[in-house]
């Protein structure tokens, strides 16, 4: 019981981690974006 | 409802199995930080500049950036006081949700990737009234002000008066005295506004041991208060006009919800002289506080609507 208690916990923590890195993954790509947006348009491309 | 939401945190909390980007959002204090743009918005629109739309778009995205990471710090230094309200108990930080450390450093880094955006993509003095005004919110109103002095949130209340400025500037790089008229509208307005709630939610400001105004001084003595700061707007209101940034139409609907406003204040003091603080739970006598309270959202909301809307009506007429 106790092995099963553990390995849904261990379970929960991996999908939290993936969520969080995904989070994070995201974040970071669109942060690029909006500074990439921020020079080309200072540019004056668009 | 609640006593589930409660324990499904605790054992979220255990083992960090946990992770919502909703605790992220909530971190941000979305409401607040909602009149923060607002405001902003209504400050760049007016200003004489032809800021390009995408600047535009992500200069509000800075400033609303800004205004959440002040809050997500903000939470993070308040968590042991936000434990003990009823109004801030379910935040992530004191339900277990997320880690206080984590909400600092998310605080930190959206501040100053807000800061840094907004300056290459406007300029740098909107940059630094943005990082002036987090710096304002978190050091001097959270840090200093808030738990020390009754007039907590009459000091600290600038930091929720300056994103007009931050707009203004965000479109033409400087400041003038057109926005400032909307700060001042801002500032006065935030006495009565935090007073008025502070009246009807004494008991959780008590547990707090927060010094607000109505707990100190006593009831009588904060509805005078806000009387007061209510006088003080309509005449105030009047300053758009003057610096040219708003026609008559404002100027009516301005002055006639100011009357309001004070006819609200009026009520609300005549109940001090036979009811006191309430000892608990919603009491009928704290109605004209409530009142108070939601009208005072609805004024500023209407009249920074007015300032925004009423240029664009007056193209509309002019073509028709």
């Amino acid at each position: 019981m106790g092995h099963i208690d553990s390995d849904a916990k261990s379970d929960m923590r991996q999908r939290a981690l993936r969520r969080k890195n995904r989070a994070v993954a995201l974040s970071l790509v669109g942060a690029v974006v909006l500074f990439y947006f921020v020079y080309i348009v200072r540019a004056g491309v668009i | 409802m609640a006593d589930t939401t409660v324990s499904q945190a605790s054992a979220d909390k255990v083992g960090g199995e946990y992770f919502a980007v909703a605790d992220f959002v909530a971190l941000l204090k979305p409401r607040v930080m909602s009149l923060s743009v607002f405001t902003a918005f209504v400050g760049m629109a007016l200003a004489p500049s032809e800021l390009h739309p995408i600047l535009m778009g992500v200069a509000i995205f800075c400033i609303a950036l800004g205004a959440g990471a002040s809050g997500a710090i903000n939470m993070w230094y308040d968590r042991d006081i936000d434990a003990v309200m009823s109004r801030t108990r379910a935040r992530p930080i004191p339900m277990g949700r997320v880690e206080p450390e984590t909400a600092l450093a998310f605080g930190i880094i959206l501040s100053m990737g807000a800061v840094t955006l907004l300056g290459l993509a406007t300029n740098w003095v909107a940059a630094g009234l943005l990082g002036a005004t987090i710096a304002y919110y978190v050091v001097v109103y959270t840090m200093w002000l808030k738990r020390r002095t009754t007039q907590n949130i009459v000091i600290g209340g600038a930091a929720g008066a300056l994103p007009p400025l931050v707009g203004w500037a965000a479109a033409t790089g400087e400041i003038s005295l057109a926005p400032l008229s909307l700060f001042l509208l801002i500032f006065f307005w935030t006495p009565p506004h935090f007073w008025a709630l502070a009246l009807y939610r004494n008991d959780d400001f008590a547990r707090a041991k927060l010094p607000m105004l109505p707990l100190i001084k006593g009831a009588a003595s904060a509805k005078r208060h806000i009387l007061a700061y209510t006088l003080i707007l309509p005449p105030l209101s009047t300053l758009p006009y003057f610096a040219g940034i708003a026609g008559t139409g404002y100027l009516v609907i301005a002055l006639s919800l100011g009357a309001y406003f004070v006819a609200r204040a009026a009520i609300l003091l005549r109940t001090a002289e036979t009811e006191s603080v309430p000892a608990g739970g919603v009491q009928p006598h704290d109605l004209p506080a409530k009142k108070l309270f939601a009208f005072s959202i609805l004024y500023l909301f209407v009249l920074f609507a007015t300032l925004l809307l009423e240029p664009v009506l007056r193209t509309l007429a002019g073509l028709l």
